[in-house]
């Protein structure tokens, strides 16, 4: 581990599902930090697009759905592969699984039963209930109704609920609370870190003017020299503490054994919030110097702006 | 002209000067000599007038010289240039050197004569025939002295006889063939000196001044030659004029029809003057071939021939040093040096027609009926390629080889020491485990078998070897010793026939050499013997009557014990004998810690750290339990084949007589032997796990494809995978520390595909399950783990560890937990813990985290034992951790993630 250097946690990372627009039955799986430029290349407007998207006749092709908040490229390929592969991953019970191949290949591996819109649901729902996804800071995006009613299908039709970790967003609907925004598309997606800027700033004031103050939950002294001190994502709340401390308070006295909190609330504020955003900017501002810097120039340029 | 007369004009004036050195001595005679006869532009300029004057007679001659030149230039503009350089340095050169010569030698006399110069020339036109004629011999061997082009062509200029001259260059060229013209040429002239001399009485300043001359002339003669084309043109016609005309009426006539044609070669000779005369000499092989077309022909036919029967002659000979032994090889030796004389083609007929006949059709038969069939046998099917191959090894070394062949005796020889040695290797070594190649399993085997010996307890193995005899009813040892090794006698049996069908008669021969030698001992039994062997017990059972029992009492000693667990053994015969036999003690040292840990705690024992001290408990434990079982085994079995086994299982062959049974016994019978009996002990753990079946049926049907099918397929497959994948898979993957166990992995399916495919397969077939499952998890090799490593093997799905050790998965697991979350946090935030890295999504690199739970982490938490990359990927899975292997799919380490 000492030869490598990590990285911070991206900004946006996503396994999608892309669907042929002209034949609905033509469903594909990828994963990408940036849908927009990934859509594009499937579609034969950039460079790099995939062999199986390379038929003209099947394009345009559209992300009907797609899963972010994957806190590594590592994670997202291996979801994408067990999505892919719903029938010979690993990360699925073999009493659960649901998808089951038929024969095998040449190579003697077992075939992989094709895709569907709602084979892919099912399988969604199925990785992101699994063991070895289910903590992971996944949110679940609709960009058609299909998808979504694909999902819907399958919960209704296996009498199954949705997971708790998993954020499901209906992008396709225009926003319940702001009803001025129309529907979002992968375009509206966040590719950098500018969506947290003001959680960045925040953050960076403190340990610029050495205001770490005392561990929230220890009360210890904390230092960022010294110790990963996540603060409390939610504005206006500097609250800080040890990584272990906040990860001991969010996982609660009746821990089970889990290592990993999904959900946190913050014993200062009160705010509810996901531990993958508290950590997303704790890696940044430990590992992301630079990634800093761009953001906070940008917010400085908006800020700029936005007063003039 | 003039840049003629320029150039001439210098050397004409040097030879001038020299003449008028001389001249100053005695001024008259070489003007005159100049004027009269000669090229010395120099002198004709000086005396131009008087030379044409008093050459009144000579400008009949210059048509003449100028009809031969123009001639030459019609045939051909190089020869006309090369005649006319040759000509007309003759020319030039003639008219002083040769009246220098003439002067030096015969000119004494012209000079005495010196008013006549004319007269010179008048003696050469009034007296043409004879002088002429002693000249024209002169003239060549002129050149031949001095090398001299130019003095032949002035005399054939001057001298009237132009068929002299033709001679003259025929006789030049063929002179200096023969080399006789020197002497003759140089009387002459003396001679016509001596004529000449008389008259004159101041020859002693001439002399020396033309001594000077003499040597100059040489020097000259070059600079003439090089200058000789510019001369030809402007002094030729002045001299021919000079010259006398009935000279050149007569030249003109012979010498011009002659020169034509025998110019051509000479001109090349004449080209240039120094190089001549080893051109000369070169040439006259080449004009001698062109121009004696009989001689020359058969002469050059038979030099190409016999280079080529040399080399081919050589390489016979080459291999004649080697073949001497051999009457056929004498024979060919002698026939092809007595054949170097003959034609090309018949390279091996060599002189005699029975040495021909006999050497070629031998060497062709034997040689290519070994070599090239077997190749194309080997081509047609793997087996036969396999079987060709181990051949070839006995006929290994080109050279050698060569020689070996063509004497069977030699072959034989060869094929005894080879069963000799084979022979003496099984009754040392005893196995000659996996692969069928010579080099490997000699040597190593016995060390192992030896450390297995001693570890193991002779016992178990031995009983288990008992009940596998006991059970087939056919002594194992027979067949032992037939075939120590298992290849030898798959080679044999399977090699002949397919080369014998394949290859000539020579080759049949051979093989039946090989046969004979080998089966001798078991020529029929063993065949079928040997067959079974390689291939896994099951085939063996299913086939023969010998091995099947054999195998049998192996897998019905596993199925006893584990029958319950495991009814679908294949092995129901064997279940009779299962009481006695006795499981073998499994081999715990090559048990992880884990497998040791659970081995352990099967026993009730707390775990230890020491491996040696577990071991040692562990194997008290086992001979307690298999107790009398093992003895009785021990009776019934040679004990020789039990240990084998046992140390082993890798090394299969535990028998040194019968290699093929070895092979495919003790891979089949330690493995499946080891996994009922051991899982036994473990009892918790035996569950039937899905994914190994699945691997065991895949496998089988694999090996049972490269087996040629002689056992049902079904039979195999069924048995074998109940047995693994149920008991050891899931067990084992958790015990599975041996990360090394991955490189011996593939080295076992290169094994099967190769040649021991039978052999192989049982252990093949655990280890391709261990391969097959993910890269790290693959505990430790198949073999040594009977128990553990089945279970490891076969969940290449890692669910089933959850199932089978979900308890000691669950106790393991909140050791880890408790190891990583206690740990201390990092002070540097570049560097976090464990616990930190994990609540930052860092992806995991599993190994660093075993390496660092193994590393008194866990034993700090309560935990002696060491984890597994594979348990703490379960663990992080569990967790939702992103883990990761260090090196990807392909073998390379991770740059990012």
């Amino acid at each position: 581990m000492a030869a490598h250097i990590s990285k911070p946690i991206p900004a946006l990372y996503t396994v999608y599902v892309l669907r042929s627009t002209i034949r609905h039955a033509s469903v594909y799986i990828g994963s990408t930090p940036n849908p927009p430029r990934r859509l594009k290349q499937h579609n034969g407007e950039a460079k790099g697009g995939a062999a199986r998207t390379s038929r003209e006749k099947l394009r345009p092709w559209e992300m009907v759905a797609l899963v972010s908040g994957f806190p590594s490229m590592v994670a997202a390929l291996k979801f994408e592969w067990a999505l892919t592969n719903p029938h010979s991953s690993l990360h699925i019970p073999g009493e659960s699984r649901i998808a089951v191949s038929r024969g095998r290949k040449r190579n003697g591996m077992p075939m992989r039963p094709i895709h569907t819109l709602k084979s892919i649901m099912s399988n969604l729902h199925l990785l992101t209930g699994v063991q070895s996804f289910s903590r992971w800071p996944l949110k679940l995006h609709f960009f058609s109704k299909d998808a979504h009613l694909a999902w819907n299908d399958w919960l209704t039709s296996s009498n199954e609920s949705p997971r708790s970790g998993l954020t499901l967003l209906e992008e396709y609907k225009p926003s319940v609370s702001g009803s001025l925004e129309g529907p979002r598309t992968i375009h509206d997606l966040p590719l950098d870190y500018k969506h947290i800027a003001d959680y960045v700033q925040k953050a960076q004031n403190v340990v610029m003017f050495e205001q770490e103050g005392h561990c929230v939950h220890c009360s210890g002294e904390i230092a960022s020299t010294q110790d990963l001190l996540p603060m409390c994502p939610n504005p206006e709340c500097r609250a800080m503490g040890h990584l272990t401390c906040w990860s001991q308070y969010a996982l609660g006295p009746d821990n089970d054994g889990t290592i990993v909190p999904d959900q946190c609330k913050c014993p200062s504020c009160g705010g509810d919030f996901r531990w993958g955003d508290m950590m997303k900017e704790l890696t940044l501002r430990v590992r992301g110097a630079k990634d800093i810097e761009k953001v906070l120039k940008k917010k400085k340029k908006q800020d700029a702006n936005n007063p003039a | 002209m003039a840049s003629h007369n320029a150039f001439t004009s210098p050397s004409r004036q040097a030879t001038s000067r020299d003449a008028f050195v001389i001249e100053s001595s005695s001024p008259d005679l070489p003007p005159f000599k100049d004027l009269l006869s000669q090229t010395s532009n120099a002198s004709k300029q000086l005396s131009k007038g008087t030379t044409r004057k008093g050459s009144d007679i000579t400008a009949s001659k210059p048509p003449a010289t100028t009809k031969e030149r123009k001639r030459p230039n019609a045939s051909t503009s190089k020869y006309w240039k090369l005649t006319s350089s040759i000509e007309t340095p003759v020319v030039i050169d003639d008219t002083p050197p040769t009246e220098k010569y003439h002067n030096s030698r015969v000119q004494f006399p012209n000079e005495s004569s010196k008013p006549g110069p004319s007269d010179v020339l008048g003696q050469g036109h009034r007296s043409p025939d004879q002088p002429w004629k002693a000249y024209k011999i002169s003239p060549p061997r002129i050149e031949m002295e001095g090398g001299i082009m130019s003095r032949p062509p002035r005399f054939v200029s001057n001298i009237p006889d132009s068929e002299d001259c033709v001679v003259m260059v025929d006789e030049n060229s063929k002179s200096i063939m023969e080399g006789q013209p020197l002497e003759t040429p140089k009387s002459h002239p003396e001679k016509m000196g001596a004529k000449e001399d008389p008259s004159l009485p101041l020859n002693l300043e001439q002399a020396v001044a033309r001594r000077l001359d003499w040597t100059p002339p040489e020097t000259k003669k070059a600079i003439c030659d090089n200058l000789a084309s510019v001369f030809e043109i402007g002094t030729s016609p002045f001299r021919d004029e000079e010259q006398v005309t009935g000279l050149k009426t007569i030249l003109a006539g012979c010498g011009y029809e002659a020169p034509e044609e025998n110019y051509r070669p000479i001109p090349n000779a004449e080209n240039s003057g120094f190089l001549n005369k080893r051109k000369l000499i070169e040439l006259v092989p080449a004009t001698s071939a062109n121009s004696t077309t009989p001689e020359p022909q058969e002469e050059s036919p038979t030099k190409p021939k016999a280079p080529k029967k040399k080399p081919r002659t050589i390489t016979e000979l080459a291999t004649a040093a080697y073949k001497l032994p051999t009457n056929d090889v004498v024979a060919e030796a002698s026939a092809t040096v007595a054949g170097e004389t003959e034609s090309k083609s018949t390279d091996l007929a060599g002189p005699t027609a029975n040495g021909k006949a006999k050497s070629k059709p031998r060497k062709k038969a034997a040689k290519p009926a070994k070599k090239r069939e077997p190749k194309k046998a080997v081509l047609l099917s793997p087996n036969t390629a396999l079987k060709a191959a181990e051949n070839q090894n006995f006929l290994f070394g080109t050279s050698s080889q060569l020689a070996r062949e063509q004497s069977p005796t030699l072959l034989r020889q060869i094929q005894a020491a080879m069963k000799s040695s084979v022979e003496f290797d099984d009754s040392h070594i005893l196995d000659v485990p996996v692969n069928s190649d010579l080099v490997e399993p000699q040597v190593q085997k016995p060390k192992l078998w030896e450390a297995a010996a001693r570890n193991l307890d002779g016992d178990l193995f031995d009983v288990e070897i008992v009940d596998l005899v006991g059970n087939p009813s056919s002594p194992p040892q027979s067949e032992v010793p037939k075939d120590p090794f298992g290849y030898i006698g798959a080679e044999n049996e399977p090699s002949l026939p397919p080369l014998s069908g394949i290859t000539t008669d020579r080759v049949d021969e051979t093989f039946e050499t090989l046969s004979d030698i080998l089966p001798p001992t078991n020529p029929k039994v063993s065949v079928p013997e040997d067959e079974p062997s390689p291939f896994s017990s099951r085939q063996v059972i299913d086939t023969d009557g010998q091995k099947p029992k054999d195998v049998p009492g192996v897998q019905s000693g596993k199925t006893s014990s584990s029958a319950s667990k495991l009814p679908s053994t294949g092995f129901e015969s064997n279940t009779p004998q299962d009481p006695e036999a006795t499981p073998p003690c499994p081999s715990y040292e090559l048990f992880t810690d884990a497998q040791l840990a659970k081995e352990f705690a099967s026993y009730g024992f707390k775990p230890v750290k020491k491996r040696a001290a577990m071991i040692s408990l562990l194997e008290q434990c086992w001979r307690s339990k298999v107790g009398g079982a093992g003895t009785s085994a021990r009776t019934l079995t040679t004990s020789a084949t039990a240990f084998h086994p046992r140390g082993n299982p890798s090394q299969v062959t535990e028998k040194p007589p019968s290699p093929k049974r070895p092979r495919g016994r003790p891979r089949k019978s330690p493995t499946p032997t080891m996994e009922h009996e051991q899982v036994p002990p473990p009892s918790g753990q035996p569950p039937s796990s899905p994914p190994k079946p699945r691997k065991a049926t895949r496998k089988p049907k694999s090996s049972a494809a490269s087996l040629k099918s002689k056992q049902p397929v079904d039979a195999v497959p069924t048995q074998e995978s109940p047995k693994r994948g149920r008991g050891r898979p899931r067990k084992s993957p958790p015990v599975g520390l041996e990360t090394g166990s991955a490189a011996p992995k593939p080295k076992s399916s290169t094994t099967r595909t190769v040649i021991e495919i039978p052999d192989s397969e049982s252990d093949n077939d655990d280890n391709s399950s261990i391969s097959s499952s993910s890269s790290p998890e693959l505990t430790s090799s198949p073999p040594p783990m009977p128990m553990d490593l089945s279970a490891s093997i076969n969940e290449d799905t890692e669910l089933s560890l959850s199932v089978s050790n979900s308890e000691d998965e669950a106790s393991l697991f909140e050791y880890i937990s408790t190891a990583v979350v206690t740990a201390p946090r990092s002070t540097d935030p570049a560097n976090p813990s464990w616990h930190e890295k994990i609540l930052l999504y860092d992806p995991i690199v599993l190994e660093d985290l075993t390496a660092w739970l193994n590393l008194g982490q866990l034993t700090r938490v309560g935990r002696d034992t060491e984890v597994s990359p594979g348990e703490v990927k379960k663990w992080c899975e569990s967790k939702s951790i992103c883990c990761l292997w260090r090196v990807n799919l392909r073998g390379k380490e991770r740059k990012r993630y």
